[in-house]
């Protein structure tokens, strides 16, 4: 499973995410179905949204992306970290990436 | 994904990159490596360019690339997708970064030339973006 830090958004921004799904051998393959997010705050153990990647964009296999909306109706407040796992599958296998950012 | 932080219009954001193959061994690659540029949830490409080699003969798969902060972009989240081939086979790699709000999309001067002339002192200057100014009269 691979972290990565993604930066900081804007509380009521919108928050872009995007992910390339690989196989086991970290080459870019196209995934059984869109890769599946959920979004966890800070220490949360609840997911507060849940959902699925679009794409692939631009004919690029692999390469797909999320808009949040960092609204309080969505359960955002500024000063939270963001945790978004992000699962997909390639011939059966199951990969997981993590994108974490702060809401500012 | 790596973020490369935050930057101005008229900053340079440095592109680097491996090629590196699935046992992250670094490997030339066929042609040179190409980077596909995305504004937030753009689908389509705001621009394509080819990264150069950087240390050619010294350090291998390295490539390296200031992508300049042109008039072409603007204020947002922008993804950079390099890709690259290594023995026919396709590997990606994603960088984002943001740009804020300031800056100058002609970027800094690179040129300056000073004039004395009857009347005011005039400057001529070029910038990053290759456009040239003028001005007259220069204090400090």
């Amino acid at each position: 499973m691979h972290t990565s830090f993604v930066g900081f958004f804007d509380f009521d921004g919108t928050a872009y995410l995007r992910v390339v799904t690989r196989n086991g051998s970290w080459v870019p393959s196209a995934p059984g179905a869109a890769p599946t997010y959920k979004v966890y705050v800070n220490n949360g153990t609840d997911e507060i949204l849940a959902g699925s990647f679009t794409g692939p964009d631009d004919s690029e296999t692999g390469f797909y992306q999320l808009s949040l909306t960092l609204s309080a109706a969505n359960g955002f407040a500024a000063g939270q970290v963001v945790f978004v796992p992000i699962e997909w599958t390639v011939s059966a296998v199951a990969f997981c990436e993590v994108q974490v950012f702060r809401v500012v | 994904m790596i973020d490369l932080g935050r930057y101005l219009l008229g900053d340079k954001v440095p592109l680097i990159l491996s090629t590196i193959t699935s046992d992250v061994v670094p490997a030339a690659p066929t042609a040179a490596p190409t980077a596909r540029i995305y504004k937030n949830a753009a689908t389509a490409t705001t621009a394509v360019i080819s990264i150069p080699i950087k240390a050619k003969g010294k350090a291998t798969g390295l490539f390296a690339h200031d992508l300049f902060l042109s008039s072409t972009y603007s204020v947002g989240i922008w993804f950079v997708l390099l890709k690259w081939t290594v023995s026919a086979v396709v590997y990606k790699q994603l960088y984002r970064f943001e740009i804020v709000t300031g800056g100058d999309a002609d970027g800094p001067p690179v040129a300056l030339k000073y004039f004395d002339q009857r009347g005011a002192d005039h400057l001529f200057w070029q910038t990053e973006a290759l456009t040239v100014q003028w001005g007259t009269t220069p204090r400090i």
